[in-house]
């Protein structure tokens, strides 16, 4: 197949692009779903295919396709595709200069999950299911698992040619309860399916499932009977659980530099950052917030080697004791902002163009335990496991809704819990009340499998590390 | 395009090779998209797929097994590959009805004509047409999309079913320098009632009227939903109230509540078959036809989503919903909102204080069995007094029980709009709902 692409990169360049780069991606995954105390779902998929995208006279286009019998006819539609684009251009499209690379990268793993056996992984979720149900009286359990191999091949006629194998495992359990007309649900390690990271079947042996599944299901059981979350201002630690999704929500798409341009204005919407905002920087929280985009952090969801432009994978500060430092970028986006790319622009497969993706966005830890950050709240609530999210067209104002909250009074947990907790904010105010961070002991990396961006919709795989934080005089219900 | 011919040759070569009962479903899809931020065409692409689905029954064990590399020889490792799981599959109570005893179905408004007329030349010339006239201080982004789409469904005993489509999506907001925005949206199936110009006109015209938004307290309100906001608003209450799945979960608002009151009882939703607005495909994702569906009528909740496994389970009737064999139960994919006799304008002069949503952002579910949901208003919101749009609003959160503003729908717009969103196509009017509750605003000090 090299010699194949090398062909199709020549033709390219005999075609006179300003620049072109062609992907071939190969991706196997395996969904195995459990429920009831049965199997759900198990499907196995392969999705291979070519895209090329081009810039021509200045101007971009793209073309993809899963046949791959004539890679010059596919470079031809990119081209024409070019031109048409060329009707609409002001100016000429740039990238960012990078080096040229020749390289190979490879998610280190150490058990294969393709080469475990299929009964293996359902027997153990079954056992998982089973120890839920042992536990307490629950309406229903449920277990995931998700497993992908991804091959790609990145050429492009500057003379880069890059491979890439990443893998991913992930997995996760779900305990509903039901009591009094109401339905209340806990996940383990986290909601949305579980956690997900680069790494072979290790990942999910250390997760310990079968551990933690007999608590889920108590939880559960004793949330649904819980009260209702009361409403007001309250000082609020939020557990590393919820945390992810905060940052991700709040931070790292706000952060997207090809938002912030306005690429994804009238669907994902824009960014209340400004180019402005990050060459002045802007006041985006308190000291104790400091955020990187980290796509060489080991294991975690959002790690690769180089990106879909080519460009090597690394480690940036955004946000730096609060003061608002870069945003994440391709070359096309960093080209705007006069700078080098973060190397995060990613594509969803072969079938779908580069766009500026969050890698591993993630929040310092800080030097407090988790027990004093408790110990300074007076009255508040311990918040623990995303239950639903919606933020503004500008990332300004969030809602997000939590699992479980658990009562603080006088520096202390009072082992009171609370269903259907809700907090909103507004996203600088309130990355300007966090007052502490827990240390490193606490830090946990969760990965989220299916950011969505883009049109035609492209869902990313990125994750968020952090420890749990502080935050004061939250808004908390409706 | 993928043709009956082809996809028939691929449905048999599987078939032949089958060892055990055996479906094939094929999702092909070709999809120009033109893409465009600050009045030029920054992402311009054309992308084909084709993908084979395998899914072998045996002793009540199901193995599936999907790949896109759809030569002969990688379509028979699959289909091996999916046999040979078998043996490591736990036995399932879990049943598929076989399918022998139906008509093979052939549908389709396949229109090659879309390519020359709509190719990407020919949009970005209506891009860069409308671009031109746009005033000083305005500019545009949006999309343009041209798709054809191909979905068939074959078994090892004869039956094949095929359907394709074809379709044009046009996406538009414009927006001032000031940060008014507006947008509209076209979707239809007919290249030549395709017109951009009107449809950027329309973005202007609102975006223009967005201009200098002023801030306001959160608070109860009446709102006047524009088709868009309905769509939204809906799109998630149809998601959890007609899908089989949260029925059989217990957790649809709606769950246990067939044949009771549930709304206002001028609140009328179908899933109709034959709305050649909606495009349904015939044929579930089971082989079975699919059948029209009253979900609410007159304020009674009638009836959800099937397929042939949740119609056993729940003791109902199966509709030919199904999206898979995952599971997932059955799913409306396309809908109508009965629409009523009061114009839009009547509805805003009948108000004496309220506000006009153009349409909703980011809405998510806060809580499933109350139907509590939450959005943002964008792209257009403006306070009603004394039965006059008066001024542009900065936008604003709800966070608000679906069962609830259900129960508070004051009007109904005399007009359909056909909305193309996510997973589904829906035709709504606007909606008139009291007292809904907004609990947050978005202005950064």
């Amino acid at each position: 197949m090299k010699a194949k692409i090398e062909q199709a990169i020549a033709y390219l360049k005999s075609q006179g692009v300003d620049y072109a780069d062609l992907r071939l991606v190969d991706t196997l995954t395996e969904r195995i779903q459990t429920e009831y105390l049965g199997v759900k779902d198990i499907s196995n998929t392969r999705s291979k295919g070519v895209g090329i995208r081009v810039i021509y006279d200045g101007s971009l286009g793209f073309s993809s396709s899963n046949d791959l019998a004539d890679l010059n006819a596919l470079a031809d539609r990119a081209i024409a595709i070019a031109k048409a684009s060329r009707k609409t251009q002001q100016k000429p499209i740039e990238m960012s200069k990078r080096a040229v690379v020749m390289a190979d990268y490879q998610t280190p793993i150490e058990i294969d999950p393709f080469k475990v056996k299929l009964a293996d992984k359902v027997e153990y979720l079954l056992a998982c299911e089973k120890a839920m149900v042992a536990s307490a009286d629950i309406q229903k359990s449920s277990g995931h698992m998700l497993f992908q191999r991804q091959s790609k091949v990145f050429a492009d006629t500057a003379g880069s040619y890059i491979t890439q194998t990443l893998y991913e495992s992930g997995a996760g359990l779900v305990a509903v309860a039901s009591a009094d007309g109401d339905t209340q649900r806990r996940s383990y390690p986290q909601s949305a399916g579980g956690n997900f990271g680069t790494a072979g079947y290790e990942f999910i042996e250390e997760m310990k499932l079968l551990e933690n599944a007999p608590q889920l299901a108590k939880e559960a059981y004793d949330l649904v009977r819980a009260e209702v979350c009361p409403s007001g201002f309250y000082d609020l630690i939020i557990d590393t659980d919820q945390m992810h999704l905060q940052i991700h929500e709040s931070v790292g798409h706000p952060l997207e530099l090809d938002r912030i341009y306005g690429s994804e204005l009238s669907f994902a919407g824009g960014s209340f950052v400004t180019p402005e905002r990050i060459r002045e920087g802007f006041k985006y929280g308190s000291e104790h917030v400091t955020i990187t985009s980290d796509a060489i952090s080991a294991g975690a969801l959002g790690t690769y080697g180089f990106d879909d432009d080519g460009v090597r994978a690394g480690k940036i500060v955004l946000i730096d004791k609060g003061v608002l430092k870069s945003a994440i970028s391709g070359r096309d986006s960093a080209a705007l902002f006069g700078t080098t790319s973060s190397g995060a622009n990613r594509a969803d497969g072969w079938q779908n163009i580069p766009i500026v993706r969050m890698n591993n966005i993630s929040l310092a830890p800080g030097s407090d335990s988790l027990q004093s950050l408790i110990g300074g709240v007076k009255d508040g609530l311990f918040l623990r496991c995303n239950k639903s999210w919606s933020i503004d067209d500008m990332r300004v104002n969030f809602q997000f809704g939590v699992e479980l909250a658990e009562e603080i009074k006088d520096g202390k947990l009072t082992g009171k819990i609370y269903k259907n907790a809700v907090y909103s904010g507004i996203t600088p105010e309130f990355w300007g009340s966090c007052d502490g961070v827990a240390s490193a002991e606490h830090y946990k990396v969760f990965g989220i499998p299916n950011c969505g961006k883009g049109q035609p919709g492209q869902t990313a795989h990125v994750a968020h590390g952090s420890a749990p934080a502080r935050f004061r005089q939250v808004k908390v219900g409706v | 395009m993928l043709l009956h011919e082809k996809a028939k040759r691929i449905v048999d070569l599987i078939a032949q090779g089958a060892s055990y009962d055996t479906v094939v479903s094929i999702d092909y899809k070709l999809v120009g998209l033109s893409r465009f931020s600050h009045s030029e065409i920054h992402q311009n692409t054309e992308t084909e797929d084709c993908s084979v689905t395998i899914t072998v029954f045996k002793d009540g064990k199901i193995a599936n097994v999907t790949t896109n590399v759809i030569d002969d020889q990688t379509l028979l490792e699959a289909l091996q590959s999916a046999e040979a799981q078998l043996p490591y599959l736990p036995a399932s109570s879990v049943v598929y009805p076989p399918l022998s005893d139906v008509k093979s179905i052939v549908s389709g408004n396949y229109n090659p004509a879309f390519d020359q007329q709509w190719n990407a030349d020919k949009r970005a010339d209506a891009v860069a047409a409308y671009a031109k006239t746009l005033p000083t201080g305005y500019e545009m982004t949006g999309i343009f999309q041209v798709a054809h789409s191909c979905r068939v469904w074959g078994n090892n005993v004869g039956v094949m079913h095929y359907a394709n489509r074809s379709s044009a999506d046009i996406e538009v907001m414009v927006m001032h320098t000031d940060g008014g925005t507006g947008l509209k949206i076209f979707t239809g199936t007919h290249p030549e009632r395709i017109d951009f110009a009107a449809v950027a006109e329309g973005a202007l015209k609102k975006a223009k009227a967005n201009c200098n938004a002023i801030s306001i307290k959160p608070q109860t309100y009446d709102v006047l939903l524009e088709p868009m906001a309905v769509s939204d608003l809906f799109t998630y209450g149809i998601h959890i109230g007609a899908g089989s799945k949260f029925h059989v979960d217990k957790l649809s608002p709606f769950t246990g509540m067939a044949g009771q009151r549930v709304a206002v009882n001028q609140l009328t939703v179908t899933a109709p078959v034959d709305d050649g607005d909606l495009n349904i495909v015939p044929f579930d994702a089971q082989g079975y036809t699919t059948q029209p569906i009253d979900i609410i009528k007159d304020g009674i909740f009638n009836s959800f989503a099937t397929d042939s496994l949740t119609a056993q389970s729940c003791g109902v009737d199966n509709n030919g919903r199904a999206v898979g064999y995952g599971g997932d139960g059955g799913m409306v994919r396309g809908w109508v909102l009965a629409k009523g006799n009061t114009s839009l304008q009547d509805l805003v002069t009948s108000t004496k204080r309220g506000l006009l949503v153009s349409r909703f952002h980011y809405m998510n579910v806060v809580d499933i069995k109350t139907g509590m949901l939450t959005a943002l208003t964008r792209d257009g919101l403006f306070l009603i007094e004394d039965g006059k749009v008066t001024k542009p609003i900065k936008n604003l959160r709800f966070t608000d029980s679906l069962l609830r503003m259900i129960n508070n729908i004051d009007g109904i717009g005399d007009e359909h709009v056909v909305v193309n969103k996510y997973y589904s196509t829906t035709k709504v009017p606007a909606l008139k709902i009291k007292d809904m509750v907004f609990t947050g605003k978005t202005t950064l000090e």
